[in-house]
């Protein structure tokens, strides 16, 4: 457990002077401006955990003391921040009854982690929340949780349990000894199955080759007489084939020729009647020209006649228009009344308005009274105690200069007496030797004797008058230290009233400040403050005495409703101008004039159109009507549409008749060379037929002669095709006996036995007899088997040969057995490590995913009475969203969702909840304060007083028995904490005690 | 505080504390909060009528009379029509004022009340000036010579001193403990009455009603005082200021309507009882927590003038989709995973996991010794 139990700030920025201490227990406020309460917790984290470079040249000279108890062990740290060099740091501590401290950073930080267990991030987490909607993931909580049980505890564990090289070394030794004991053995299987297969495949191999070459040799000498007997059959089909292509040609000619000449003739009656039809169409264009005018004629008076129904439906529309305008003119005269009478009401309401105010300010003020007899009686008390401080007050300056003139006096006072005795000295020596002289002189010499009493009594002299001169100064002496003695204590006294006027003048500013707030006069002179007490006191015994029937609350509605009343007259007033000033601007007068010109105007072009068009419809001689007019013209449209394509008939008929004159010419010129062939061909081949068939007939020979000759190719294709397998077929028994000879004998070489090049079938049955009996299912398997135990032999070679490098032995000297159980003591003692490692994470796994239900269930306790009976309770969604519960709604409404000023104190709860949850019983070092900080943001300070008043309710009093609220002042009330300290101008007051309203609000409610 | 008696009739003084006028605790409605305004207040006048009619000579509160410093003007108005009535009645009025605020001698509720002759209040903060009363034939003199206490005597020979405080450690403090022969304390919103040597310790309790979960029936003392002392201390309790119980389990809320049940339970209350505290206990299940519609009936009841506290301590809702409210430790939690982790396995490798959980205990402990001794 941690508690803060003191904090020092010295000269941090904005925090000039600060000292505070807390109780074990209760709720601590600190009132402080917004920059002063960051710097605050700023100042505690900067003292624990230290501040970067940054900070540090910023705050260059500042010290911060900050005593912390950790587990009834008290801790305190001092930290004077430096920019140029590191700070100084000392640690003073409890150690076997003795004080001990640490200087340097580096001790010092090593002594706090080791006290406090946590960084700075997470310490601050847990003691200077923010407010939180959505908790953390639950990454962060296990770190969290982690810390809170001490990272380095758990750290140490989890090492302890943790896979460690040696060990895992010596596990896989042994497990390498065994696996190459298993191996070595395997290895003996396979390699005698591997000799069993490759004999039994040798037979087999032979044995099919034998086979293979006996019976290529039968096949060749049959391929031989089939080559000879396809030769013959080719060359009777080569005959047949020329004789057939003779026979077609002389048919294809005689055909050819009988159909160009039926050819010529049909064309030349194709002419005649396409000429005959060019002479039909001449007269047809004049009756096109003249049903073109009269459909010109028609389409004119259409045009004229929907012309003349256009400019009667813009008539009817300029009629409407005309009837609006002189509407919007009547509408403009009813609007002007309308805004003359909403103008006089709004006079009216504005009157009342400010009749309800005038009568809620002296309502809130009544309120307000007895604060402000309070308020005002202190400033009349401070003003007075100003006066008298100021009339016994004597200027600091004057006794400053005078105490040094004195001390200046006394100092040269001090250098003469100084001198004096140098003379007294100088004189009483003169004096003596003076003495010895005339001693001297008597004796021995008589002018010396002489010399010696001038010299003695000028001597006595001297010091004679030097010490007259300096009795004579004493008194005067005396006096200045009198004096200085006197001065001395009226400048003490002088400083004591400063520091005594300092303090009632930052009291009285505090108090000016909340009279300002309270909306109360600020009294200048201590007159004007007696005058408005006893006027506070004299209201207030006739309020008390009174009996007021209008409430505050009862003014306050009549003030919203007067002003809400005087609002909406204000902004009908200005839709009735705004109105006003629109008809205005369109001007319904002249518009009406407008339409009524438009009017006149449309209706004479129908007029005029209807004329028109009636006029072109009777030189026509159709009647006066629209429809009939169009039915007519289209009737002449379709009539000259028919004209206009047979006209474009006749230039298609011209060119079909050139082209039919084309091809009769081209008929006529191919018939004299068709006739020349026919000649060459029946002289070349005397055979062919000589007489000449009909068309018909001559068709069908040209088809016969066709299919003779496709016969005849086919036949010679055939038979070469034949020809062909059969050499084909003769070159493959010659080369399968070939190989097969080869593969005998390497086969028979194979199995170990040396013979010619190319055996004998005797041969080879004689060296293996019983061939035929080796009768294999599927010999394929076989050789599979054998290439895979020939492959397995090579694996086990270099896994065995691998795992002596790596178990450091030879497999030979290895004993199964006791591997074994080498390995089993090995792997026992890793699966009660893995264990414990697993139930280590397992429990902290447990720890971090219980946090959501357990903040939930605080929330839950506390929700009510935050949200004032709105919401009874919380949800934690997978994603870590906080749900409440709209009873009212019937669902689930995202934290996130809710209004600002109704979830602020909700998120801040959220913080608190998470704290508490995420703190396992174990964790014997977490911070048992909570520093909260309720802004300025124009929230509902109440919201956040319902949650330090439902926290003291819930078991988050035992998670945080010390509580400290940084607010601005004013902001919360005072009566719910143990300890108040304001700050001001950076500077700490004297804490206020506040232990029954504490209490009070601890219990009731 | 000292009296002096010149006759042998004893002083009757009623000991109250703890009345909180214009108490507005901020987790209550506004609604709510004017209820319990109007309770305190009822309460207060209660007691004042208990005290004229027990024809008492003196009233003293051991602070909290007011809630605030600056009391309102209906807060004001309200006491002191009550106090005049008990200036008719001829009882003599002191008040302990407790409630400072940036470093005043009074609150100002005390202040103009005493400016009107109503009370006379003293500082706990001992910058009380001397004064002198005569009550039916009794001189006092309220002295100020202790932080927390203040003294009434009225001759040197025959004086009976009393203590006025709101804090224990006067107990502690010489002038509390060896020098007083009454000490009034309202500390605590419950009555108890203690003897310290020659000294009585009467705590009267809160005049004001108390909705916390401990149900402590608000209430005031009675004291009879003469020349040997304290004779007499009795208790009485200020009607309707106690709240009713109402205890809801969750078995019988199950099967029927919750909030219908809730309802008609309370039915018979609404209007009749100013405090009811309704006690939820065992497992609800979340859905049949909401149907309780609990704010709906706070705001039903408040308005027909109860005032609804809900006590949730014994409540206990199931977790939603994110894991169980379970009790969070560590060695705990390990003992559960091997718990787990021992389900279906053979007798050896349940060896093997106690092997482990034991290794975790030791080195958690061995740590936490290692650090320590650090």
């Amino acid at each position: 457990m941690i508690l803060l139990e003191r904090l020092t700030v010295r000269e941090f920025g904005a925090l000039r002077r600060v000292e505070m201490e807390f109780e074990p227990t209760g709720r601590h406020l600190v009132t402080a401006g917004p920059e002063e309460s960051r710097l605050l917790r700023l100042a505690l984290t900067t003292c624990l955990f230290g501040a970067p470079e940054e900070l540090r040249a910023r705050y260059d000279g500042a010290s911060i003391e900050c005593a912390i108890v950790v587990n009834g062990r008290p801790l305190t740290i001092r930290r004077t921040l430096r920019a140029t060099s590191r700070d100084k740091t000392e640690l003073v501590f409890h150690q076997a009854g003795h004080m001990r401290e640490i200087h340097g950073e580096a001790q010092v930080r090593e002594s706090i982690d080791s006290a406090i267990g946590l960084d700075q991030e997470l310490f601050k987490f847990l003691t200077i929340p923010e407010p939180l909607c959505v908790l953390p993931p639950p990454t962060q909580i296990r770190i969290l949780a982690r810390h809170l049980l001490g990272e380095q505890r758990i750290g140490d564990m989890e090492a302890e349990f943790a896979d460690q090289p040696e060990l895992q070394e010596e596990e896989a030794v042994a497990r390498a000894r065994l696996e190459l004991a298993q191996t070595a053995a395997r290895a003996d299987e396979n390699e005698a199955e591997a000799d069993r297969l490759e004999r039994l495949l040798h037979r087999l191999r032979i044995g099919q080759t034998l086979r293979t070459f006996e019976a290529a040799t039968d096949r060749l000498l049959k391929a031989r007489d089939s080559v000879q007997e396809h030769c013959e059959s080719r060359s009777q089909f080569v005959g047949e084939r020329e004789a057939w292509r003779s026979r077609w040609r002389l048919a294809s000619l005689w055909t050819d020729r009988a159909r160009r000449s039926m050819e010529a003739t049909e064309l030349a009656g194709e002419v005649k009647r396409l000429e005959t039809s060019l002479a039909e169409i001449e007269p047809l264009a004049q009756q096109a020209r003249t049903a073109g005018e009269r459909f010109g004629t028609l389409e004119r008076s259409c045009a004229a006649f929907v012309a003349s129904e256009s400019a009667a439906a813009s008539a009817d529309r300029a009629r409407a228009h005309r009837d609006g305008c002189r509407q919007a003119a009547g509408d403009l005269l009813k609007a002007r009344a309308d805004l003359a009478d909403a103008t006089s009401s709004c006079v009216k309401l504005q009157a009342t308005s400010e009749r309800a105010k005038t009568m809620l300010g002296r309502s809130q003020e009544n309120d307000n009274l007895p604060a402000a007899h309070r308020l005002w009686g202190e400033v009349s008390e401070l003003l007075a105690a100003g006066e008298t401080h100021g009339q016994d007050r004597v200027d600091i300056a004057s006794l400053e200069h005078e105490i040094t003139r004195i001390t200046q006096q006394m100092r040269v006072i001090q250098l003469g007496a100084n001198r004096r005795r140098t003379y007294i000295l100088i004189s009483g020596t003169s004096a003596a030797l003076g003495l010895a002289l005339t001693l001297i002189g008597i004796v021995g010499s008589a002018p010396i004797a002489w010399l010696g009493i001038t010299v003695g009594l000028g001597g006595a002299i001297v010091g004679l008058w030097s010490a007259w001169s300096g009795r004579a100064e004493q008194p005067y002496t005396a006096s200045l230290r009198d004096r200085l003695v006197v001065l001395d204590g009226e400048r003490k006294t002088t400083e004591k009233l400063a520091s005594r006027v300092e303090q009632n003048g930052e009291r009285r500013t505090r108090i000016e400040q909340e009279l300002e707030r309270l909306g109360l006069e600020v009294p200048e002179s201590g007159q004007r403050a007696q005058l408005l007490r006893d006027s506070a006191t004299a209201r207030l015994r006739r309020l008390a005495d009174g009996d007021i029937t209008e409430s505050a609350q009862e003014l306050e509605s009549e003030h919203e409703r007067a002003s809400r009343d005087f609002i909406q007259a204000k902004r009908e007033v200005r839709r009735l101008n705004a109105r006003v000033t629109a008809l205005e601007a369109s001007g319904p007068e002249g518009l009406a004039t407008a339409a009524d010109t438009e009017l006149r105007h449309q209706i004479e072009s129908s007029g005029r159109a209807r004329s028109r068009a009636s006029a072109l419809a009777r030189s026509l001689g159709f009647p006066d009507d629209h429809e009939a007019v169009a039915a007519a013209r289209e009737a002449q449209r379709r009539e000259l549409k028919a004209l206009e394509s047979r006209l474009n008939s006749s230039i298609d008929l011209d060119e079909s008749r050139r082209r039919a004159q084309q091809r009769q010419q081209s008929a006529d010129d191919a018939l004299p060379d068709i006739e020349q062939q026919i000649r060459s061909l029946l002289h070349a081949n005397p055979d062919l037929p000589r007489f000449e068939p009909t068309t018909k007939t001559g068709q069908r020979l040209v088809a016969l002669a066709a299919i003779g000759g496709v016969l005849a190719v086919v036949g010679e294709g055939r038979a070469a095709s034949q020809e062909r397998a059969a050499v084909n077929a003769e070159r493959t028994a010659q080369d399968v006996g070939t190989r097969a000879s080869t593969d005998l004998s390497s086969a028979v070489r194979a199995a170990g036995v040396q013979v010619d090049r190319a055996p004998t079938a005797a041969e080879v049955r004689a060296i293996f007899p019983n061939l035929d009996n080796d009768q294999v299912a599927d010999p394929s398997l076989s050789r599979m088997s054998l290439q895979r135990a020939r492959t397995a032999r090579r694996e086990f070679h270099d896994r065995i040969r691998r795992l002596e490098l790596r178990a450091g032995v030879v497999h030979e000297e290895v004993d199964p057995s006791r591997a074994l159980a080498s390995l089993d003591q090995i792997v026992d003692q890793r699966n009660v490590r893995a264990t414990a490692s697993r139930m280590i994470s397992e429990a902290i796994e447990a720890l971090t995913s219980g946090v959501p239900a357990a903040t939930e269930a605080t929330l839950r306790q506390i929700i009510g009475r935050l949200t004032g009976g709105l919401h009874w309770d919380v949800r934690i969604s997978p994603d870590m969203t906080v749900h409440v519960w709209d009873d009212e709604r019937n669902t689930w409404t995202p934290l996130l969702d809710l209004p600002a000023t109704e979830s602020a104190s909700v998120k801040l709860a959220v913080s608190a909840a998470l704290i508490a949850s995420v703190r396992p019983h174990d964790a014997t070092q977490a911070p048992a304060f909570i520093w909260l900080q309720v802004v300025d943001d124009g929230s509902d300070p109440s919201a956040a007083e319902a949650l330090l008043d439902a926290m003291t309710r819930t078991h988050l009093q035992a998670h945080f028995p010390q509580v400290i609220v940084t607010a601005p002042p004013g902001k919360l009330s005072r009566n719910g904490f143990s300890r108040v300290a304001p700050i001001l101008n950076g500077m700490s007051e004297q804490p206020l005690d506040n232990p029954t309203t504490a209490k009070w609000l601890s219990t009731v409610g | 505080m000292r009296f002096l008696r010149a006759a042998a009739q004893p002083v009757r003084a009623v000991l109250t504390a703890g009345n909180f006028i214009g108490a507005t605790p901020p987790s209550l409605t506004t609604e709510e909060q004017h209820l319990l305004e109007a309770h305190a207040r009822r309460s207060f006048a209660d007691v004042l009528d208990q005290a004229v009619a027990g024809e008492a000579d003196l009233l003293l509160i051991a602070g909290g009379m007011f809630t605030r410093p600056d009391p309102t003007l209906d807060d004001v108005r309200f006491a002191s029509q009550r106090l005049r009535h008990m200036r008719d009645a001829g009882i003599l009025v002191l008040a302990l004022d407790d409630t400072v605020e940036n470093g005043n001698d009074k609150s100002s509720g005390l202040s103009f009340l005493e400016e009107f002759g109503l009370l006379h209040s003293v500082s706990s903060h001992g910058h009380t000036t001397g004064h002198l009363f005569e009550v039916g034939g009794v001189t006092i003199e309220v002295r100020p010579d202790s932080e927390f206490s203040v003294r009434a005597v009225s001759s040197e020979r025959h004086a009976i001193r009393v203590t006025l405080g709101t804090d224990p450690r006067v107990l502690e403090t010489d002038a509390g403990a060896t020098r007083s022969d009454l000490i009034v304390l309202g500390d605590a919103p419950e009555p108890a009455r203690q003897q310290l040597g020659n000294t009585v310790v009467v705590r009267p309790g809160w005049s004001a009603p108390v909705l916390d979960e401990r149900q402590t029936k608000a209430g005031f003392a009675l004291v009879d005082i003469d020349y040997e002392g304290v004779l007499d201390v009795e208790f009485c309790e200020v009607l309707g200021a106690s709240p009713v119980v109402i205890r809801f389990e969750a078995d019988d809320l199950i099967n029927a309507d919750p909030s219908l049940t809730i309802r008609e339970r309370l039915a018979p209350l609404i209007g009749e009882t100013p405090l009811v505290t309704l006690e939820f206990n065992g497992v609800f299940p979340r859905e049949l927590w909401h149907r309780c519609h609990i704010g709906d009936l706070s705001r039903r009841a408040s308005t027909a003038g109860t005032l609804v506290s809900v006590d949730l301590s014994r409540l206990e809702v199931p977790a939603g989709p994110v894991g169980d409210s379970a009790t969070r430790s560590f060695l705990v939690e390990v003992r559960r995973a091997a718990e787990r982790m021992s389900t279906g396995l053979e007798p050896d490798q349940t060896e093997t996991l106690d092997r482990a959980r034991r290794s975790i205990v030791n080195g958690f402990h061995r740590q936490q010794a290692l650090r320590a001794a650090r």
